[in-house]
């Protein structure tokens, strides 16, 4: 201890050097554990990978064999979608190649969930559009080929970051080395932070008189990109520093070099945020990462800087001088030659608006798929594990649906629509079109859209009457009926033509949709046999307490109605409509399949006539209006639906392998110009079309035969009468009457019908 | 944030993290723990094989249990080529028990021949082999309802559903149903 320093002066030093000391430990204790933790959540991001790598979602395989509906212009699109390209000379999977009656291709590899589909090259010879055979080079049959799936969108995090990821090996060292020079050209050498870096940046930028070059290192800025928010505080500087030297410690330069190519912004799209050169590649030029040119390396360099200042779609002008600066550096550094600076700099842009690769195409599609997944599925894993998801949609009937739709709304702006099909056999949901902007991911109107279904219930009031022992001929009183209500109120429904029909068959009565004969028939089995039916096969609840439930007074969604008719296309078996067939997960070990849910809910005889009963509908009744799009040898059965003041126009029906479900109508309930029959009904006929759907095939009707009964009085009658339609009936059933022909017959619908059936005699028993 | 005061921050960011870099020692550990097991499971289900009955040693012998039985002989029907090569795929699946595949390959072939009710029969095999007596029943069910549908097939999809009836305890059931395939014999 100094002699002569008062000993009071010694005390307080000591008290202050200790408190000095003690304070300075409490600091530094404090701020090591934020170190620990950063260093944990950078540990953690790093070792799960990925950066919340979003699942894809893929449609249906296409399955190509001989004899099958599969046509060569079908196949060849199929290709295209895939990105197989034409050409001259096969020389590696994803090519093919067509001649006069051949299409030759060498298909890819792909892991399905029941294992690897190798690639195959495969000969198919066609005669015109159908497919004969397939072989092998060596002239081996080949019965099958399954196309891998083309990816249909993807699932992502909340944060909406599209991305595609690369693989630093996939990259080119141009682009690798161009990024280091220009963004941290010490990157190699330093720990995370530079201080050299940011003294050359400042004399840069004081050279150049604006800033041409950034004082962080790439490993703070993929600090700041992945943890920090754009909040500018000493404290989240303080972070990105420490953040990148743990991380330099921890994880190789490669490994930081990947991930900042992977999660560097590019800017904003409405399909959301494009992240990594990956996805920025296809989105500006269209092309991977590893076919673009120099001067398109430069450019996404530069982009790299300010993606919304150096934006070459808004500000091609800035984003070229910045483009040629990036040049420059990667010249003076010797990247690239003078030459090659040369050429580089006389280029265009070259940048183009493209649809990022991520973007969603089917939102309504997508989001059922979701539905589904989520009771089997955590909503992070299906975001972030990057599963592989494996659904039943049909790009080619989802396409056709989409274009059917916005076509016949394009002149009605209030008024919207929706779009159900599934494969009536299996359930497989084959397209799902929730609006006219199909690619505007808002109200799900095929799933959410719950509206009432009109005359869409009468074939299920047909089905409970068959239940009850009457037939397609029973003739029903199409009378006006008033029915009382509770309170003293009465209900008068009328017909749509407004007239009264009479005694009317069934058959003739469902076919012109005859609200009064309908009405009559519904109270006479009661209200609850009709509610049940409906909610069973439609699996929702039914309100029994209403007598309007008889035209249709039943809010579902065109999904629910789909469900409902599948069960009658479907000959009696219920089939859960899905829209995913496996789950595998991002490495391809699969996870879950989804099974068919089958279970049988009607009578198949009675499924059968109601699906003959459907199919007079569209020959000789309000479907009618289908054949003036439709070919007319194909066989299809259908319903129109329309609610009070044109609210609501629907139209279900079937092929026998296509079920479509139409809706058009307003959001806010409004009335529209259309009746099913104007509105709905062109829709779906469109959709039928184009989809190259089969006639339905009437299978066996077990006890039951044809039998020719005149649409005007419901009596057995000659076949040759102009009146007479063959219908199945029961074997035992007792027709003694046989009536006269109905001349001159008043409905030319009919008689269409008769010729009709005249010329393909329905199979008896 | 300007450049400058961006420089400005990292050197002074710098003079602070030297000293917490050392006290930490920079190695936090529990790096390296493993991500949270995956709650995605394989579904397999279960598989429950009944076993024969055997009739009590003191007891008068009984009848052989109609619904023990094995299933009655018979030739596969047709279907398409192609689905015909997948039920022969997943035939070979299920000889490796690879039972996930071999249904996702008689899924495969209904979808390309729903037509086929010797597809629906395998399903209704298939099932029954694991013990989804319901899921048995409603396959062979869908096959009778193919409207063609040979006599052999007629007669294995009444035996397949009365045996499943009989294994769902539903012994009516199960009697109206084996009394179908008598008559379709």
């Amino acid at each position: 201890m100094a002699k002569g320093v008062p000993m009071g002066i010694l005390k307080y030093t000591r008290r202050i050097l200790v408190l000095i000391g003690i304070s300075m430990i409490s600091i530094l204790i404090f701020l090591a554990s934020f170190a620990v933790k950063w260093d944990q959540e950078a540990s953690d991001a790093f070792s799960s990978g990925l950066w919340q790598l979003p699942s894809s979602v893929y449609a249906r395989s296409l399955e190509v064999f001989a004899g099958g509906s599969i046509g060569r212009a079908q196949i060849v699109e199929e290709l295209q979608r895939l990105g197989y390209t034409s050409s001259s000379s096969l020389s590696k999977a994803g090519q093919f190649q067509t001649k006069d009656s051949t299409l030759e291709v060498i298909t890819r590899a792909f892991t399905h969930w029941e294992g690897v589909e190798p690639s195959q090259r495969v000969v198919m010879s066609f005669k015109g559009e159908v497919l004969e055979e397939m072989k092998t080079l060596g002239g081996e049959i080949v019965d099958i080929v399954r196309l891998e799936p083309p990816v249909i969108g993807h699932i992502y995090p909340s944060r909406k970051e599209l991305r595609q990821l690369v693989k630093i090996s996939e990259v080119p060292e141009l682009l690798v080395k161009g990024l280091v020079a220009v963004e941290d050209q010490d990157f190699l050498s330093h720990r995370g932070v530079d201080p050299k870096g940011i003294a050359r940046a400042m004399w840069l930028n004081l050279k150049a008189g604006r800033i041409v070059q950034g004082g962080s290192t790439l490993t703070q800025q993929l600090v700041k990109n992945l943890f920090l928010s754009s909040e500018q505080s000493l404290v989240r500087k303080f972070r990105e520093v420490v953040m990148a030297l743990l991380i330099e410690r921890r994880f190789s330069k490669q490994e930081i070099l990947e991930a900042y190519l992977n999660e560097v912004f590019f800017g904003q799209t409405s399909a959301g945020a494009i992240h990594g050169f990956g996805l920025a590649s296809i989105h500006y030029f269209g092309a991977e990462l590893n076919k673009i040119s120099l001067p398109q390396m430069a450019l996404l360099i530069g982009i790299v800087n300010g993606p919304s200042y150096y934006d070459p779609i808004r500000h091609p002008d800035r984003a070229k001088g910045r483009r040629d600066i990036v040049l420059q550096m990667m010249a003076s550094q010797g990247v690239i030659t003078p030459s090659e600076l040369n050429s580089a700099l006389v280029a265009p842009l070259d940048a183009q608006v493209a649809r990022p690769k991520g973007s969603v195409r089917h939102p309504a599609f997508l989001e059922l798929v979701q539905q589904q997944l989520l009771s089997d599925y955590s909503p992070s894993d299906l975001k972030s594990a990057g599963l592989r998801i494996f659904s039943t949609l049909d790009p080619r009937i989802q396409e056709i649906s989409e274009t059917s739709l916005r076509k016949f709304l394009k002149d009605y702006k209030e008024i919207e629509g929706a779009v159900v099909a599934l494969s009536p056999q299996t359930g497989d949901i084959l397209a799902l079109v929730g609006g006219k902007d199909s690619q505007f991911a808002g109200f799900n109107r095929a799933v959410s859209a719950k509206r009432s279904i009109g005359s869409l219930i009468k074939p299920f009031i047909t089905l409970a009457a068959l239940n009850e022992g009457k037939t397609l001929a029973t003739v029903l009183n199409d009378d006006p009926i008033t029915v009382p209500l509770s309170g003293g109120k009465s209900w008068t429904p009328t017909n749509y033509d407004g007239e009264s029909h009479g005694q009317v068959p069934l058959l003739r009565a469902l076919s012109k949709s005859y609200n009064q004969a309908f009405v009559r028939l519904g109270m006479e089995l009661g209200l609850e046999k009709v509610a049940n039916l409906l909610g069973k096969l439609s699996n929702s609840e039914i309100s029994k307490d209403n007598p309007s439930l008889l035209l249709g007074a039943v809010e579902l969604s065109p999904l629910q109605v789909a469900r409902a008719f599948q069960v009658i296309a479907g000959g009696g078996f219920a089939i859960q409509p899905r829209a995913v067939l496996a789950v595998l997960d991002s490495k391809g070990a699969p996870l879950h399949r989804f099974e068919q849910e089958m279970k049988e809910l009607l009578d198949r005889d009675k499924a059968l006539l109601t699906q003959f009963a459907m199919t007079a509908t569209m020959h000789m009744g309000t479907g009618a209006a289908a054949y003036g799009v439709l070919p007319s040898g194909l066989e299809v059965a259908g319903k129109t639906g329309t609610t009070n003041d044109y609210r609501d126009s629907w139209f279900a029906g079937f092929s026998q392998d296509v079920l479509a479900v139409t809706w058009v109508g307003r959001d806010d309930n409004g009335k529209t110009p259309f009746s099913g029959a104007t509105g709905a009904l062109k829709v779906w006929a469109q959709i039928m079309k184009d989809a190259n759907s089969k006639s339905i095939a009437f299978g066996r009707f077990s006890k039951w035969e044809v039998k020719p009964i005149s649409m005007m009085t419901g009596q057995l009658t000659d076949p040759e009468c102009p009146d007479a339609i063959h219908i199945p009936l029961n074997e035992d059933m007792n027709l003694e009457t046989a009536s006269e022909c109905v001349e001159p017959l008043a409905d030319p619908l009919v008689l269409s019908f008769h010729e009709h059936q005249r010329a393909n005699p329905l199979i008896g028993k | 944030m300007g450049f400058h005061s961006l420089v400005s921050f990292r050197l002074q960011s710098l003079v602070i993290l030297l000293p917490i870099l050392l006290a930490s020692g920079c190695e936090t550990g529990g790096s390296e723990t493993p991500s949270e097991p995956s709650t995605l499971v394989l579904e397999t289900p279960p598989i429950v094989i009944p076993g024969p009955v055997v009739a009590p040693l003191d007891s008068v012998p009984v009848p052989p249990n109609i619904f023990e039985a094995p299933l009655p002989a018979y030739t596969p029907g047709p279907a398409s080529r192609p689905a015909q090569r997948l039920l022969d795929k997943a035939k070979d699946e299920w000889t490796l028990s690879h039972r996930d595949q071999a249904f996702a390959l008689l899924d495969r072939a209904f979808r390309i021949d729903s037509q086929s009710a010797e597809i629906s029969l395998r399903h209704s095999q298939a099932y029954f082999e694991i013990a989804q007596y319901q899921k048995a029943e409603n396959w062979a069910r869908r096959a009778i309802g193919n409207s063609l549908i040979a006599p052999d097939q007629l007669h294995l999809a009444w035996h397949l559903i009365a045996r499943a009836r009989y294994r769902l305890g539903d012994q009516d059931g199960a009697h109206k149903a084996m009394e179908k395939a008598q008559q379709s014999e």
